[in-house]
């Protein structure tokens, strides 16, 4: 049975979580404020945790970086829209995928499986993606489309891998750059920006209802799964 | 000088010299037998000292010269003629006039000098009274009365004022009533041009003469001034208008001042203004999200997983939409009235009503929030009808219980108390809510009224926008009754007051 760990003060937010996770087949332990929270992390070894950023007794990021003292599983943060700084300090802080406030629980559920899927940080890079439109061969840096073999560069197949091993979840701007050009180049979030509209064009998606590609505004890029 | 007498006319003094040498004449005929000839000249001299003294210059040598002729007709030999036989009179007649024109123009000079001080003297009391009334003056009317008021001292003549700023309309320190349309519009049209300008304005039943200032801002001000004042010579003329310049100019300074304040304080609205609408916002974009976050996530896991769901969980989720719905109608009537309140509006549209109508409509709105607590009415007998806007009384208790609901706990007793209060003359109406949360300290009590002061602080653990208190206060406010916190009896917790004055029904 995977534990799933909800820490939210409003009631309204946990009840239809609770409804929906149940649903699902996931136990659900609830927790209103943060200290709760702690507590029920530490106690119960949850598979993954739910955590509001606005709680009453402490700030959500503060709490963020004491359950990481401790706690490895993977943490999905429930924000709201227009506080991307908000959202990176989290994923930085060891957050591993956000939802956007009000959100379908679709939306939810898909995060959740994804995250427990890929348990723990190690990644499993594949060797080969396909989905029967898009073929992407890690080993051979090879990329086809629609059977027809597409001409990526170093930096452009570079971003692509790292998105792929990081599939469905969210990659920060700042992980990006790091590993796709290294430390040094941290503030250059439109070197980011030029490649990855290049390597959108090259994969013919739109960045408008993309099919591989999404762009999560201001904080960074995941590789649809 | 509005109390320059009757001597400042030429004609005047000429004739006042005449009648002093007159006098002279007389007085010399009763001393002749008394004094030799010769020292009658020292009376003519006393006439024409006396006369420049009295008058100017120019009658002074009138004086003088009358004092010449008559003192040679009357008294030196052969008399009655203009002839003199005597060397020693004529040497005296000659020295007389030679002394009496030189007396004469120095005393005349030193009046000169002297009423020109009194004119300074009396010019500056009146610039400075003008003055202190102007750096006081706290809107552009105040500014053209003392104006009107200083001008009219100064010349004592019908004045009227009027002024205009950067695309504002004129203003008159008192429109004037027996103007024609065309006489006014035509001043404010100069005014508006702003250029500076001297004019003649003929209303019809009066000439009027217009000075006209202007500043580089754009702001202007004109004095009409009623009329001539006869007889003012034209030296005394151009020192008028040459004060009244001045006048014109510290008025015209005072009057940017306040242009300037006023630009000030509306800079300050809309600053407070600006602050209010972005605080209002992110308060909106904090509290609405949670109920819309609550409602979307519930649909969508009915929509979705249908199949997997209790009928038990199903009518949890569904009810859990229907509850998170009003929170938000509730949210939104309060940002509706915070707006409409805010903007200044709220028009009151009051009809008579009881209180157990308007207390029935706010508890069937509190009922289905308040299934976890215990609520309390108690209504006196003897309130008569209240004449008030029934919806906005409504909202103001309602945002009072819906507080006490929020902050107190759960299976806790809430109290809701009408009646009319005693201790006060007119014996308002008094409508209480008691409830047994943590309450507010005396510090907070004022802010609580603030708005947004709950989301200012963070507090997200109450879920207000911090405008309920806020809106109760305007609303009871706009009755021109009262909210305050008061101090519960017996136990802990809060107790809003809010004392509604009670209008006679006639009935």
């Amino acid at each position: 049975m995977n534990t799933i760990l909800l820490i939210d003060d409003e009631p309204q937010i946990r009840r239809f979580l609770r409804i929906g996770l149940t649903a699902q087949h996931y136990d659900v332990l609830e927790a209103e404020t943060a200290q709760q929270g702690l507590e029920k992390a530490v106690l119960n070894s949850p598979k993954l945790i739910i955590l509001d950023l606005g709680l009453p007794d402490m700030d959500g990021q503060q709490l963020l970086a004491r359950l990481r003292e401790f706690y490895t599983g993977p943490i999905i943060i429930l924000s709201v829209r227009n506080r991307e700084a908000e959202k990176v300090q989290a994923l930085d802080a060891g957050a591993n995928d956000f939802v956007v406030k009000p959100f379908g629980i679709q939306e939810l559920l898909a995060r959740v499986r994804g995250l427990l899927r890929q348990q723990g940080d190690v990644q499993v890079v594949p060797e080969v993606f396909d989905d029967g439109h898009l073929r992407v061969d890690i080993a051979q840096r090879q990329v086809s489309l629609g059977g027809t073999a597409v001409r990526l560069s170093r930096k452009e197949f570079d971003l692509l891998r790292v998105l792929l091993s990081y599939r469905g979840r969210i990659v920060t701007q700042r992980q990006l750059l790091t590993e796709v050009w290294g430390k040094g180049h941290l503030e250059d979030t439109h070197y980011l920006r030029i490649l990855m509209a290049r390597l959108r064009t090259r994969l013919a998606d739109d960045p408008a209802s993309p099919r591989y590609l999404e762009t999560e505004p201001g904080v960074g890029y995941r590789f649809i799964l | 000088m509005s109390t320059s007498g009757v001597l400042d006319r030429p004609w005047a003094a000429v004739l006042f010299a005449l009648l002093m040498t007159a006098v002279a004449t007389l007085l010399c005929a009763l001393l002749q037998r008394l004094v030799p000839a010769a020292n009658l000249v020292l009376v003519y001299t006393a006439a024409v000292i006396i006369t420049a003294t009295s008058t100017r210059v120019l009658p002074a040598l009138v004086s003088a010269f009358s004092g010449f002729l008559s003192f040679n007709f009357f008294f030196t030999e052969p008399r009655g003629t203009l002839l003199m036989t005597h060397r020693e009179d004529v040497l005296t007649a000659a020295l007389f006039l030679l002394i009496a024109s030189l007396v004469g123009s120095l005393a005349g000079r030193l009046q000169g000098k002297v009423s020109s001080l009194e004119f300074r003297d009396s010019f500056a009391r009146i610039e400075h009274r003008l003055l202190e009334n102007i750096s006081t003056a706290l809107e552009s009317r105040e500014v053209l009365m003392a104006l009107q008021s200083a001008i009219g001292e100064l010349t004592g003549r019908v004045c009227h004022t009027v002024c205009s700023g950067r695309g504002v309309v004129p203003e008159w320190a008192s429109t004037p009533t027996d103007f024609p349309d065309v006489a006014r519009q035509k001043i404010e049209r100069a005014l508006l041009a702003g250029t500076e300008s001297s004019m003649l304005l003929d209303t019809g039943a009066q000439h009027f003469s217009v000075r006209l200032v202007s500043d580089a801002e754009g702001g202007s001000v004109a004095i009409l001034l009623g009329g001539e004042q006869p007889g003012l010579s034209a030296h005394a003329q151009v020192q008028n208008n040459e004060t009244i310049d001045i006048l014109l100019r510290q008025a015209s300074l005072g009057l940017r001042r306040i242009q300037l304040l006023r630009d000030l304080a509306r800079e300050r609205i809309d600053k407070e203004r600006e602050l209010l609408r972005s605080s209002l916002l992110s308060s909106v974009s904090h509290d609405f999200r949670t109920p819309l976050t609550a409602m979307v996530g519930a649909t969508t896991t009915l929509l979705e997983m249908r199949g997997d769901l209790t009928q038990a969980q199903q009518d949890e989720l569904l009810e859990s939409v229907l509850s998170e719905a009003s929170r938000l109608d509730n949210y939104t009537q309060n940002l509706l009235d915070m707006t409409r309140l805010g903007q200044g509006e709220l028009t009151l549209d009051r009809s008579w009503v009881s209180i157990e109508e308007i207390i029935n409509v706010v508890m069937k709105r509190v009922r289905p929030l308040a299934t976890a607590h215990r609520l309390e009415v108690t209504l006196a007998p003897d309130v008569p009808l209240l004449r008030v806007h029934p919806a906005l009384i409504e909202q103001a208790i309602f945002n009072v219980l819906h507080n006490a609901l929020k902050f107190s706990p759960l299976g806790s007793l809430i109290q809701l108390r009408c009646a009319r209060l005693a201790t006060a003359t007119d014996r308002p109406l008094l409508i209480e809510v008691a409830d047994e949360g943590p309450g507010i300290p005396e510090s907070e009590r004022e802010n609580v009224f603030r708005l947004f002061h709950s989301a200012e602080r963070g507090d997200r653990r109450a879920a207000g926008t911090g405008l309920g208190l806020a809106i109760c206060k305007g609303m009871i406010g706009a009755h021109g009754g009262s909210v305050r916190i008061g101090d519960r009896a017996e136990g802990h917790g809060c107790l809003v007051q809010m004392i509604l004055p009670l209008q006679e029904s006639g009935l």
